[in-house]
């Protein structure tokens, strides 16, 4: 996700993209909590700070918790670590752009604002169904295999958006959705939007764009109020053309020569608390935006599911791993079996994200858990060998030493495989090197 | 094999961990400022608008780590305390005034920082000048500063299930709140049963009874003199801001000696050893002369 991506990015790209002061506040937003207290407190610091006393603050390092803040704010590049001095500091752009951000120093960010101000919820409303017009064509399109013909009325989709879900993988040649597609559905809306965004970075530069320019573009949007029109006229030529496509997708509203942004980019729960509200629950309308989640799907431990929802959008992605047994005007009974979990999880689609999809979605607190564990115990019985590329550690010393390091390893999540008897742990590839630095702190 | 079945293990993972170090619930800051005429005018402290300085870059940093964040700024002088600014009730006020004014700003988040800084400031100064209009020096206790707070910190909190609160007292000089012991207690321990951190920074001279909110609350207190003025931002920042959420994985600064000195109900004077009554719990500084208790009246032996 937007995360990811922009852990991906060279050293270079990033300190450009962190000029931007909207850049830096959505990425602060992205960050994990304790994460956000850490960048605070290195933000307005004279100095860098030893690594010693920030210790003090969160707990070693090493903790659970306070390592897994460290370790995004150091693959988002945000913290810089001298190794001499053993001293923290914020990446020196980011700083800046933040603490300009922060003291309301002035930028040239801002589009041209008109003055012309739209209705939140009518947004909301524009973008989901903009946004479910695309879903509902991407389910259309496996529908055949679903045994659910003449639920869905043939929507044409706008051939940029249909270039760009091809180009993303979600589409496959002949317009079918393929197993990256189908795990798209799943996800929650925030992740989808973020998902094809990236999908469309990575297309422009093709199309000779600069993506740092339509990140930065996004970032900006990111950082806008919502409902408040902002002058087309005033942009650059990329910008303007990058407008009309977002528009397509529901990212912005577009009329006549003002533009306004339709979701809020850079809040992370949109999903989950504005959206989902006036997605399925039609008395939310117009009720403002504090109306909280409700969830439109009951799930009994004997598997049984209930979802009140008409929404043949809706009504196809639960059709993908329950078997549908009965569907009334507003009413659908559909029931796991394990052949119907099968079905799912071999078309590409995870136990995670199934469990995830349900549970945003699930009315009145956690899902039974018999069902999570059998859907994870369904997928446990498809893949029986699992394989992972990682770094196996052995030849220790002394037990002592053995469990020291493989305990640290076990602190930070990274653990596969251990054999206290030969003195042997497994981990990825990736946490190897935190280790080797623990092994070396060590001796 | 250590693995031979870890079906227990692959189920467990994955859930609780992630969950519990990624979600993030927003909060609600809510900021009380002591606006007394003569609060601030001692040569040795910090001075008002300096303080509002930093403490607005504050609010926008609390703004912007979370777009569900929000916030609300309370005043209070002789005459009582105030809603300054709510984010809760500010949004659409503030948009009919712009356009009455004409007023046409580019709308990103930095904009919305300045139009917010400007609007809080504003209603400050139209506070300390109402009190130097009408000359009053009343109560300077925060009793019913914080209960205001707090109770526009519940209505939202039971609104919204995600959210958690948090307040920062910034207090002046003026006496200490004995004449408000019971009050003032009482808010403290209602900020303690709904979990929300009372952080304070203090201008003026040591407040024992502020030391005792922030201890009860896993709130900070603070000290601040003349020389921090340049890093004012930076101790709001670093201390003030962490989350609710946050503050259980994390060391907040907090004082190692805290003044646990309690009030006298009928005398009320500061006491280090009194009675306590046994029925009520009242605290005296001496037995009454007619062995009976002052507020529940039981007969002692």
């Amino acid at each position: 996700m937007l995360d990811a991506y922009l852990e991906t990015l060279p050293e270079a790209v990033i300190s450009r993209l962190f000029a931007s002061p909207s850049a830096c506040l959505v990425v602060l937003r992205m960050l994990p909590p304790l994460a956000k207290s850490i960048v605070m407190r290195l933000l307005f610091a004279t100095a860098a700070v030893p690594v010693a006393s920030l210790e003090k603050f969160t707990g070693l390092i090493t903790n659970k918790v306070s390592h897994y803040a460290f370790s995004r704010l150091r693959s988002l590049k945000i913290l810089k670590e001298k190794y001499t001095s053993q001293t923290l500091e914020l990446h020196p752009a980011f700083q800046k752009s933040l603490r300009t951000a922060l003291t309301c120093g002035s930028t040239n960010e801002g589009f041209e604002e008109t003055g012309a101000q739209i209705d939140a919820a009518f947004l909301a409303e524009f973008h989901n169904e903009r946004w479910e017009s695309m879903l509902n064509y991407m389910v259309s399109s496996a529908d055949q295999t679903m045994e659910l013909s003449g639920l869905h009325k043939k929507v044409k989709l706008n051939p940029v958006i249909l270039e760009l879900l091809s180009k993303s993988n979600l589409l496959g040649r002949q317009k079918n959705i393929t197993s990256d597609g189908f795990q798209f559905l799943l996800q929650a809306r925030y992740t989808q939007v973020w998902t094809l965004l990236l999908h469309y970075l990575n297309n422009a530069a093709a199309l000779d764009m600069d993506p740092v320019d339509i990140l930065n573009f996004l970032f900006r949007l990111g950082t806008l109020e919502l409902g408040r029109g902002q002058l087309v006229s005033s942009l650059p030529l990329a910008h303007k053309r990058l407008v009309t496509e977002l528009a397509e997708l529901g990212v912005v509203y577009l009329k006549n020569d003002v533009f306004y942004a339709a979701i809020e980019l850079s809040d992370s729960t949109m999903d989950t608390e504005k959206n989902a509200a006036s997605r399925d629950a039609p008395t939310a309308k117009g009720s403002g935006s504090d109306v909280e989640n409700q969830g439109f799907i009951i799930v009994e431990t004997n598997y049984r599911i209930y979802a009140y929802t008409s929404s043949p959008l809706q009504i196809s992605i639960l059709g993908l791993f329950c078997s549908i047994k009965a569907r009334f005007a507003n009413l659908l009974i559909g029931r796991f079996t394990r052949h119907s979990a099968r079905r799912a999880l071999s078309s590409g689609i995870t136990a995670d994200q199934i469990i995830q999809y349900l549970n945003s979605n699930h009315r009145g607190g956690a899902l039974p858990p018999t069902i999570v564990d059998q859907i994870k115990l369904w997928q446990l019985e498809l893949d029986r060998f699992r394989q992972e590329d990682g770094i196996l550690f052995r030849d220790f010393i002394s037990t002592k030493e053995y469990t020291a390091v493989s305990e640290y390893a076990q602190d930070i999540g990274a653990l596969i495989w251990k054999n206290d008897k030969t003195r042997m742990f497994f981990v990825p590839e990736k946490s190897a090197k935190d280790i080797t630095e623990f092994v070396n702190k060590l001796t | 094999m250590d693995s031979v079945d870890d079906t227990a293990a692959q189920l467990a993972k994955g859930v609780s961990y992630d969950e519990e170090i990624q979600s993030d619930s927003c909060s609600f800051l809510v900021v009380i400022i002591d606006l007394h005429s003569n609060g601030w005018l001692n040569k040795s402290q910090i001075s008002l608008w300096k303080v509002l300085e930093s403490l607005t870059v504050f609010l926008n940093a609390h703004l912007a780590l979370n777009s569900s964040n929000e916030l609300a700024v309370l005043g209070f002088n002789g005459l009582g305390a105030r809603v300054l600014y709510s984010t809760t009730t500010a949004g659409k006020n503030a948009d009919a005034n712009d356009i009455a004014n004409g007023i046409h700003l580019k709308g990103t988040m930095i904009r919305q920082f300045k139009k917010f800084d400007e609007s809080v400031l504003s209603s400050i100064k139209a506070q300390i000048a109402e009190a130097k209009a009408k000359n009053v020096n009343g109560s300077t206790s925060v009793s019913g500063p914080l209960s205001l707070a707090l109770s526009h910190l519940n209505r939202r909190i039971r609104e919204k299930s995600s959210m958690r609160g948090h307040i920062l007292i910034v207090s002046a000089s003026g006496d200490d709140m004995g004449s408000k012991y019971i009050a003032t207690m009482n808010t403290i321990f209602t900020a303690q049963k709904l979990g929300v951190p009372l952080d304070v920074a203090n201008f003026g001279p040591p407040k024992s009874f502020l030391q005792q909110a922030a201890e009860f609350t896993q709130g900070s207190y603070l000290e601040f003199s003349e020389k921090d003025a340049e890093g004012l931002v930076h101790y709001f920042c670093s201390t003030f801001l962490v989350e609710p959420a946050v503050r259980k994985y994390v060391n907040m600064a907090t004082k190692s000696n805290v003044d646990f000195s309690a009030v006298c109900f009928i005398t009320k004077k500061i006491l280090e050893i009194g009675y306590v009554c046994s029925v009520c719990l009242c605290i005296m500084q001496e037995i009454p002369e007619d062995n009976k208790c002052a507020v529940c009246h039981s007969q002692y032996e």
